[in-house]
């Protein structure tokens, strides 16, 4: 199609306007963060843990992912009554590992193709008898091939090791007046940090008033 | 028309701006009336909460919670038990910044589901979010 030149320029404009907003919008899609894959996950020679036969719950949100329930993994489990938490893997119809927390009371929710560029995939979750107050907290989760080691800091200040099992998962779980969980960190062969993530530990509310529960 | 610092300036404006209404049609895919909250995280009392009573007489419940991109933040949903109790998960931002919970089983202990703004993170997010029955 042919079109005078000074319509063409006045085109100019416009094309710059939708082709900013379209970086714009780009850029929010696909948040900044390290897209290499410098690494991989445990799991690319084989799921490894107990092979499992799931709840209900679990089962159903597996169906819904197309995923096998009966073909799911436990990969790690921690915690004492309504802390208690499991971590679940299975595979979907592309071939891709799934992973899906089961905190008491809710579960089915799967993750499918973890980011590759986060060391810890976790998955933290904590409770209480009191909308501010915190009586218990978990987390379970999986370490990326080139983690070497996995610290949990505590409400006291107190920093442990946690142990990476033959899946490259970890747990750990607290029970108030015990110290509770609050942030993990990640660290490579050299004890660089490669990681630090917040377990949210904090109540709903600074007070009972404000939540309305 | 001359391409002029000032228009270029005006164009970026609209870009942004435009960028902007794309951003959040993409996401408010839903009226208001499907999400029983609509608006900032924390509430201008510092309310960091909001929760809706679970829905009868489905086996299942679970919670959705979409916030504004722009932050990278994580969100919490939010589980409030008959007792008072309360429990939390998170929902991350790399998944998009809209999420399901768990499905949280209607018999179990847990009366109402919600969202919650991580008590690390400290600015005003623009929130929605949804409970509803599930099967």
């Amino acid at each position: 199609m042919n079109m005078p030149i000074a319509d063409k320029r006045a085109l100019i404009p416009l094309v710059l306007v939708v082709g900013v907003a379209a970086l714009f919008v780009g850029l929010q899609a696909f948040p900044s963060e390290a897209t290499s894959a410098p690494t991989s996950w445990h799991w690319s020679g084989g799921l490894l843990g107990n092979r499992t036969t799931p709840d209900a719950l679990t089962a159903m949100g597996a169906e819904s992912r197309g995923i096998d329930p009966s073909a799911l993994w436990k990969v790690a489990s921690t915690g004492i009554g309504r802390g208690y938490v499991t971590l679940y893997a299975g595979v979907d119809s592309n071939g891709d590992v799934c992973l899906s927390p089961r905190p008491v009371g809710r579960g089915g929710l799967f993750l499918c193709r973890p980011t590759i560029d986060r060391p810890l995939r976790a998955f933290p979750s904590a409770g209480g008898d009191h909308p501010d107050s915190v009586a218990y907290a978990s987390v379970v989760g999986v370490a990326r091939k080139d983690v070497a080691g996995v610290r949990v800091r505590l409400s006291n200040g107190e920093e442990r090791p946690l142990t990476l099992n033959a899946a490259h998962a970890f747990a750990f779980s607290a029970n108030s007046p015990a110290p509770l969980p609050i942030a993990l960190t990640a660290y490579d062969t050299e004890g660089d940090v490669l990681q630090r993530l917040d377990l949210y530990t904090a109540p709903p509310c600074t007070s009972g008033a404000a939540c309305g529960f | 028309m001359r391409t002029t610092p000032r228009s270029i300036v005006a164009m970026l404006v609209l870009s942004g701006l435009l960028a902007g209404v794309v951003a959040g049609a993409a996401m408010a895919s839903h009226g208001s009336d499907y999400w029983f909250w609509q608006g900032y995280l924390p509430q201008g009392d510092g309310t960091r909460a909001v929760h809706h009573a679970k829905y009868c007489c489905s086996n299942y419940n679970r919670t959705r919670v979409s916030w504004q991109s722009g932050s990278l933040h994580d969100m919490l949903f939010l589980y409030i038990r008959y007792s008072g109790g309360w429990a939390h998960d998170p929902a991350y931002y790399e998944y998009g910044y809209d999420w399901n919970s768990p499905l949280w089983n209607v018999t179990s202990e847990f009366s109402r589901g919600g969202c919650q703004m991580p008590g690390a993170v400290n600015r005003y997010t623009y929130t929605n979010c949804h409970v509803e029955a599930y099967q």
